[in-house]
């Protein structure tokens, strides 16, 4: 099989010949070694949005001060600004970190709930199938259902500061319940316009959600889990298969039940140990042999040499056997997060070892 | 040999077991297509990671992005000493259309000398060298010295082409300090290019003789490929130019130059020369071709005689590289490139004697 065919075997739940190797495009960075990879079967998750926002009532400026980028927005209900810090490296996936949020005190609310919605969603199909057909067969393009990754509550946590934001967000919650109960409102709304275009994506494969661990299983089950039931059903009415992003790691044990009663077809980014906290036998029985499990392989094994790679995938792959519903894949760090020589030397060796274990023993159906 | 050490050989001089086929990372996505090609030798130039950076650090830069409709726009705004400059794009997919440049009137040139004579450049060779490293056998990369200097008052951001007309009539003396500023902008990027693990450079390029005319190319031109190559050619690198228009009327102008190589050069149909009479005019200098971008929407098989026929006009494969370094339609390259590889591997079967075997 090549390997559109093989991933949407999987992803139609029928059989695969092979378990897929499938890393998000950006990871695994264009040169000789992933030519060599692509040769054998790897094939790329292409992450790509049909819907575009508009503010038509407000005013974007940005301004760069050395390499940190200002981003103002004027608003009818007052100005807010971001600051980024660009030329940050291989750090995040757009080599800048966002180091201050738009919402820095109460004042800020009103701006920013303006800005939610005046939003107005535009189609570009077109996005599509360009990818499409660029990428032949070589690859699978996915769209965005949520343009923040999060559904609303989670979504929130980005106007405070994205990564360095989560304290203030906290602790505005319970400092200004009226004004954070407000915003997640707006946020709400401007979610479900999104969500109505969604439904009619040429894309038949959406990411929907993100589950990252930063908040407790109950805040989840009271802000996040009625979202994932509306919406679900919904979109799966619509011929959609969607993929929850779980890459909470050490806590992962709390939220494993919650998963299940989400309804999403594939989680993606689960991380196995030693990375994360749950095995994947332990998920699956969670998640049950329907539930698409889309693995982040952890890189520090790699570290380990490229032989006890090749054993640590073997026994990944044996202990999901007979393999039908499970994807092997990198959706965090892959080859992008090998800044250094070492780890270059490392992360190639460890990633030709998962190609070997697929090859050898990643055959439908994985015997265990 | 590498699809990456085939280039090189061909851009020294030689030649291997077959005419290198190379195209710009931007204008072939990954796909099926692009890897089947990548197997059979294809070379991908990458000109995205540069070997040094530009700051202005007396310059303030805003950015202003709205919409018009479903159009979004940009408004940059350089704040100088001198006064105000902006510019006015609108994203259009992978480019920018550009409405507006920094000269609008007169009045402008004083903010646009402080702006040119404000640069600052900071080598990125540790970056640059990871990033060749990383990429592997499978790709060339290229450096930029950025457009000759009169050039960059052509096609570049200052001044839209049919100002620069006016204005070298108007106020010529104006536009020659602009000129003048840029030349020592240039002067200073030559050694860091040089001193950079780069091969080589493109020295600018988009010259279109109806516009410059004969005489000002070799005025303001030519000398800055010369001065470019010497300090280049001190330390073991080649400088190429992007002639991609009509060269016949500044073919022997080009032919004086100490460039080592001419990119982009696209023979008949699209231009006014023959790749016969470009070797002719040019028998020192390394080819490195662009396909003519029309016989893209031909049959497969008139593109495979297509490349064939090329390659018939030249009597050595010496110095000789099949590109693509403009558009190609978006729902033929797939077949058009295969059937390009197919109509090089194609004459090196039939003319063995003129490979490396």
């Amino acid at each position: 099989m090549d390997f559109l065919t093989r991933i949407n075997a999987v992803l139609h739940r029928q059989e695969p010949d092979q378990v897929p190797f499938a890393p998000y495009d950006n990871l695994m960075p264009r040169g000789d070694f992933v030519r060599g990879l692509r040769n054998r079967g790897m094939g790329f998750c292409l992450r790509r949005s049909t819907i575009w926002p508009e503010m038509p009532h407000v005013t974007v400026e940005t301004r760069t001060e050395g390499d940190t980028t200002v981003t103002i927005y004027h608003t009818p209900e007052g100005d807010v600004s971001t600051r980024t810090r660009t030329h940050a490296g291989r750090i995040s996936d757009g080599l800048a970190v966002e180091v201050e949020g738009m919402i820095k005190g109460v004042e800020d609310y009103a701006p920013v709930i303006f800005m939610l919605e005046d939003t107005v969603f535009h189609v570009d199909n077109s996005v599509y199938f360009n990818a499409v057909r660029d990428v032949g067969k070589d690859g699978l393009v996915r769209d965005w259902g949520l343009d923040l990754e999060a559904p609303p509550y989670g979504a929130t946590r980005r106007y405070f500061g994205d990564m360095y934001g989560l304290e203030r967000w906290i602790y505005e919650q319970l400092d200004h319940p009226d004004h954070f109960a407000a915003l997640l409102q707006a946020q709400e709304r401007r979610d479900e316009r999104r969500l109505q275009l969604v439904a009619d994506s040429p894309a038949e494969f959406i990411a929907f959600g993100w589950l990252e661990g930063l908040w407790s299983p109950e805040k989840f089950r009271a802000y996040e889990l009625p979202f994932y039931r509306k919406w679900v059903p919904f979109l799966q009415a619509q011929g959609k298969i969607l993929a929850l992003h779980c890459d909470a790691t050490k806590n992962i044990r709390g939220f494993k039940d919650l998963i299940a009663e989400t309804g999403i077809d594939v989680i993606e980014a689960f991380t196995p140990p030693p990375v994360g906290q749950l095995s994947l036998p332990e998920v699956r029985a969670a998640w049950g042999e329907e539930t698409i499990i889309w693995v982040n392989f952890p890189e520090t094994i790699f570290f380990f040499g490229p032989e006890e790679t090749k054993r640590y995938t073997i026994e990944l792959l044996k202990s999901d056997a007979p393999g039908k519903a499970l994807v092997i894949s990198f959706t965090e760090m892959g080859l992008w997060g090998a800044t250094d020589d070492e780890t270059e030397r490392s992360f190639k060796a460890g990633i030709l070892a998962i190609m070997e274990a697929i090859e050898a023993y990643g055959n439908y159906p994985v015997r265990a | 040999m590498t699809p990456r050490q085939k280039v090189e050989q061909a851009l020294k001089g030689g030649r291997s077991d077959r005419v290198p086929f190379t195209i710009y990372e931007s204008k072939i996505p990954q796909c099926t297509a692009e890897r089947e090609m990548r197997n059979r030798g294809l070379c991908i130039v990458k000109r995205d990671v540069p070997v040094f950076k530009t700051h202005r650090p007396h310059v303030r830069v805003t950015q202003h992005t709205y919409w018009e409709g479903e159009r979004q726009m940009t408004r940059t705004v350089y704040e100088t000493p001198q006064g105000e400059v902006s510019t006015l794009t609108e994203a259009a997919g992978f480019t920018d259309w550009r409405h507006e440049k920094m000269f609008k009137t007169p009045d402008d040139y004083e903010a646009i000398l402080f702006l040119i004579q404000d640069e600052v450049y900071e080598p990125t060779y540790e970056s640059f060298a990871r990033a060749q490293d990383e990429f592997g056998e499978d790709a060339i990369f290229r450096a930029q010295i950025g457009l000759e200097p009169l050039q960059s008052l052509i096609s570049g951001m200052i001044m839209g082409m049919q100002d620069f007309c006016l204005e070298w009539m108007d106020h010529r003396d104006e536009v020659l300090k602009l000129y003048h500023a840029l030349v020592e902008n240039r002067r200073r990027i030559y050694p860091i290019i040089a001193r950079s693990p780069v091969l080589h450079a493109n020295y600018g390029g988009n010259v279109v003789p109806e516009i410059i005319g004969l005489k000002n190319f070799e005025q303001y031109y030519l000398q800055h490929y010369d001065e470019a190559a010497e300090i280049m050619h001190q330390h073991g690198k080649l400088v190429g130019c992007h002639f991609d228009a009509n060269c016949k009327l500044l073919a022997k102008a080009i032919a004086q130059t100490d460039l080592d190589y001419i990119e982009a050069f696209t023979p008949a149909p699209d231009t006014d020369m023959t790749l016969g009479e470009a070797h002719a005019a040019w028998p020192d200098k390394v080819l490195w071709l662009n396909f003519p971008s029309s016989v893209h929407l031909k049959p497969d098989v008139e593109v495979e005689q297509t490349t064939v026929d090329l390659l018939n006009e030249v009597a050595t494969m010496d110095g000789l590289l099949m590109g693509v370094t403009e558009d190609m339609p978006p729902e033929r390259w797939r077949d058009s490139c295969r059937a390009i590889m197919d109509g090089l591997e194609r004459h090196a079967r039939e003319q063995p004697d003129m490979y490396l075997s």
